[in-house]
């Protein structure tokens, strides 16, 4: 049966959530909690503590498949949203607030779960490294080195093809989650390469100034120097995996909350290297293993 | 057979192609053969075209044993396309009922 999943979400807090409610949801319905309420709801994601002590009596009520309350995961942004959260029996908790997060946060626990608030599903955009970028610009016909500025105006397939052929490019803060996931050596503005923590000439080159002219003449100059961008392609999506790869804490919540099994042993090391659920090498490992279990692959 | 790589017409096409130029003597040779035990047509005109189909036979099965292998690796190509479209399609999905979602929490 279709899991469904119900999104709770005070006023202005919901938005923020779209992204991450979607991997959560995945393959199951989405429904706004009070358009459906408890009935058949399976899981339920909530914007904060504040919500979930508001729906509470109403999952307490409700009774679903074989008799349990849907499971709930709450977004927490304090150690005090963290121990509301814990008191209305939350499932299981996430946060966007680094400092609140891991094992070094003033929690000290594995929970909340990190979801980046300007988080990218990472298996949905493997990296172009700059050879691979020269081979397709050459298969297309694209001129080489090929140097772009690319801001969040331009239609989504559109701005993920300039990044994903660009030898260089000059990007903005809402595109820069996706060019770092892309390994695209990227050239950023002071404000958002501070947002993002980056470091100039280790994951982006930093345009000095605020003159875009500068920008674009910095990442001409770039794209002449392989060796450059072939490191800051790397350290790129290198950051993007360890920052910003929003889909382990969304399977993460998934399995919390029921929605998704244990992963296999196989998929564990998979997930390690970094290997796309849909790619060819998943598939084959996944026969491989077969002809060794006798059991049919997936 | 079906397959979704083979055109139907396609193969008809290459049947009549096939048929008309036997390659292989000795498939030639397996088909004359075949036909000694083939019930005698009544017409000449019928005796053509059964003994015209008896020889194609094995050469239509040949060259879509070939067509198979040639296509093979473009027809796992595609397959894997038509796996990531699945899963763009579903994501799209699950992104529009997110949305939607958050429209109805953020306007009741």
């Amino acid at each position: 049966m279709t899991p469904v999943v119900a999104l709770a979400a005070t006023a202005g807090e919901a938005r923020s959530l779209v992204p991450f409610l979607s991997l959560v949801g995945s393959g199951g319905r989405i429904v706004s909690w009070h358009r459906r309420g408890a009935a058949g709801v399976d899981a339920v994601v909530a914007s904060d503590p504040g919500m979930l002590a508001q729906i509470a009596p109403a999952l307490a009520e409700s009774k679903v498949g074989r008799g349990e309350v849907p499971t709930v995961a709450c977004r927490v942004r304090s150690a005090g949203d963290f121990a509301a959260a814990r008191e209305l029996s939350a499932t299981v908790t996430f946060t966007d607030v680094a400092e609140l997060a891991g094992p070094d946060g003033p929690l000290g626990d594995v929970e909340p779960l990190l979801v980046p608030e300007h988080g990218i599903d990472l298996g949905r955009y493997p990296v172009i490294p700059p050879l691979s970028r020269q081979r397709m610009r050459e298969a297309h016909g694209l001129p080489d080195p090929l140097v772009l500025a690319v801001d969040a105006s331009a239609p989504p397939r559109s701005s993920s093809t300039s990044l994903a052929l660009a030898s260089a490019a000059v990007v903005d803060l809402a595109l820069l989650p996706l060019a770092l996931a892309l390994g695209t050596p990227t050239v950023v503005d002071v404000d958002a390469a501070s947002r993002f923590g980056l470091t100039d000439g280790v994951e982006v080159l930093v345009a000095a100034t605020a003159d875009l002219n500068a920008a674009d003449r910095l990442a001409a100059t770039l794209a002449r120097d392989e060796e450059r961008c072939a490191a800051l392609s790397r350290r790129a999506r290198r950051f993007a995996e360890r920052h910003l790869d929003v889909a382990g804490p969304a399977s993460a919540v998934r399995r919390a909350l029921g929605l998704e099994p244990e992963p296999s042993l196989i998929d564990l090391r998979l997930e390690e290297v970094r290997t796309p659920e849909w790619s060819r090498l998943t598939d084959r490992a996944h026969h491989a293993l077969a002809l060794f279990t006798m059991e049919p692959s997936r | 057979m079906t397959h979704p790589a083979v055109d139907q017409e396609a193969v008809e096409l290459l049947r009549r192609r096939a048929g008309a130029v036997p390659t292989d003597p000795s498939l030639a040779a397996a088909s004359a053969e075949a036909a000694v035990t083939a019930v005698e047509p009544a017409t000449t005109a019928e005796r053509f075209k059964a003994r015209a189909r008896q020889v194609a036979t094995p050469v239509v099965e040949r060259v879509r044993h070939e067509l198979d292998r040639a296509t093979a690796g473009e027809v796992q190509a595609l397959r894997s396309e038509l796996d990531e479209l699945r899963a763009e399609v579903n994501r799209l999905r699950s992104e529009q009922a997110a949305a939607l979602a958050a429209l109805a929490e953020d306007r009741r």
